[in-house]
């Protein structure tokens, strides 16, 4: 796969185009360290470059990344690496420290091994839906195969070995991305995320660390790493999940029996803005098209689909949308171009429409 | 001998007894006056010498232990959050301890390991088990359950040893 094949490759295991849809997609990374060699920030050059090219060349061999393919971050320009990592493919350190880097994807796009971020293996796999237990049995898959033929610094005491405290252990993150406009619209967030954080979990936005929730979509994940097996993290997690989506459908039909026209009114405002704009940042289109997926979820809104709402959260974020233009868009421009983009898109859904 | 903060010479020398341990500082002239030591103002020593989470007694060797294996400072580990390779556990393992205990509650990995080191480690647990097992027979005088148990860990011992020589 060239470059450029990664970048054009669907994006299947973010979004599935089920607007009812909740949990959006799952997602476990573990972070792995060899033994002897200085973690990336603190290694030469030279160690780094190597220790890169000894991993790719182990992994050209690994089951898991048959067919797969494999680059060297230094290859990437920073627009694509901004498109990596709004898909969730590279984390943010990745794409702004990207020297002698490397990068392994599957076939599918769905796993990937990121090497030399802030530790010399950070291993990701990630599928849509709620699906930690599966994501977890193949992340360790291929965690026990690139063990077999690297020795990967772990203590009996303290676990896998990291650079930073806050991942030593398991090393593992497990999260979770749901999208909450019910539960936004009612403002019963808040309390919610607060009784998280006490139990030890973090909710974000869909940017990851610092990042707000545009779009209603929250990502749940664990901070502990130390402590508790990672079965016994992925299970409360699946249980606070489970929880939250219930709520999130109780929001829903509250909404619906207590505000019905309110509800309507704002699904049917973000219809005509986004009909309507010239000029659109991405917090707020993202922010509109999350009231029409929600609309979509409720059956208050109908069409054909051809182009689905999910795709379009997708597009309106900076780096995907100047691939959409096909062009370098200054900030202005990009936020014209938005609302050009979402217009066209919408205009060819709104058939049979109702309210 | 270099100063705590900075890679000066230390020229203030200064000695506190804080939780029943005695800590050392040593500071360059310019570090002393920015940190207001010397000049009868208060001060925590237990701020200066470390970050949240790292408070802990300092070695006799002084106040910057380096990792053998990379050089890596514990005053860096202090300044950035981050250690330098993974021998730095070993070489920085009291102050690790402390931050660990404080970001996970916990020092104690309980999750996936590699593994070739299966036996070992299960051998371990059972080891663990064990051990509170007496503990808790003799606690309730129940001395001859204590004592099978006690036949059961030379048992695991045993094997724990043999275990190490198959691995050298």
């Amino acid at each position: 796969m060239t470059i450029e094949e990664l970048l054009d490759a669907p994006c299947t295991c973010f979004f599935d185009h089920d607007p009812s849809d909740i949990a959006i997609s799952s997602r476990i990374r573990l972070a792995r360290n060899l033994e002897g060699i200085p973690f990336p920030a603190h290694a030469s050059a030279d160690q780094r470059r190597d220790l890169r090219n000894h991993t790719l060349e182990v992994l050209r061999k690994n089951a898991h990344f048959k067919q797969g393919s494999f680059f060297e971050m230094d290859g990437f320009t920073d627009s694509q690496k901004a498109l990596l990592f709004e898909r969730s493919l590279i984390s943010k350190d990745l794409a702004e420290e990207s020297e002698q880097a490397g990068l392994a994807v599957s076939q599918d796009v769905c796993d990937v091994v990121m090497i030399n971020e802030e530790d010399h293996l950070r291993l990701q796999v990630m599928r849509s839906g709620l699906c930690l237990d599966e994501v977890w049995q193949k992340i360790c898959a291929v965690d026990d195969d690139l063990e077999a033929s690297m020795e990967v610094a772990f203590s009996e005491e303290y676990g896998y070995l990291t650079c930073c405290p806050t991942n030593t252990g398991t090393g593992m993150r497990a999260g979770v991305m749901l999208h909450l406009p019910g539960l936004v619209l009612l403002e019963e967030i808040r309390p919610v995320i607060r009784g998280l954080g006490k139990i030890g979990l973090a909710v974000r936005g869909s940017g990851g660390e610092g990042s707000d929730a545009d779009g209603f979509l929250y990502q749940i994940s664990n901070q502990i790493t130390l402590g508790k097996s990672e079965e016994e993290v992925i299970q409360e997690i699946q249980d606070v999940v489970e929880e939250m989506i219930t709520h999130e459908q109780n929001a829903r039909i509250r909404l619906e029996e207590s505000k019905p026209a309110w509800l309507r009114d704002r699904v049917g405002r973000a219809y005509g803005v986004l009909r309507n704009a010239r000029v659109l940042n991405s917090k707020e289109a993202l922010d509109l098209l999350a009231m029409i997926r929600l609309g979509l979820a409720l059956d208050l809104l109908e069409w054909e689909d051809t182009y689905h709402v999910e795709q379009l959260m997708v597009d309106v974020r900076p780096a995907h949308l100047q691939k959409c233009a096909n062009r370098t868009l200054g900030a202005d421009q990009r936020d014209i171009f938005r609302a050009e983009w979402v217009r066209s898109r919408l205009a060819e859904l709104k058939k049979g429409r109702k309210l | 001998m270099k100063c705590d903060q900075c890679d000066k010479t230390a020229s203030v020398h200064l000695t506190q007894v804080l939780e029943g341990k005695m800590q050392k500082l040593h500071l360059c002239e310019s570090c002393a006056q920015e940190m207001g030591v010397g000049q009868g103002s208060s001060f925590s020593m237990s701020d200066l010498l470390l970050g949240k989470g790292v408070a802990e007694p300092l070695s006799r060797s002084g106040g910057n232990k380096t990792c053998s294996e990379c050089g890596w400072s514990l005053r860096k580990l202090k300044k950035v959050g981050r250690l330098g390779c993974p021998g730095c556990y070993e070489a920085f393992a009291e102050e690790i301890e402390n931050v660990l205990e404080s970001i996970h509650q916990s020092t104690r990995h309980r999750g996936r390991y590699p593994r070739h080191l299966e036996k070992k480690i299960s051998l371990r647990d059972r080891l663990e088990t064990l051990e509170a097992a007496i503990a808790a027979a003799i606690a309730d005088e129940e001395y001859e359950k204590a004592a099978g148990f006690r036949d059961e860990v030379h048992q695991i011992k045993q094997e724990m040893s043999e275990e190490a020589a198959h691995d050298d």
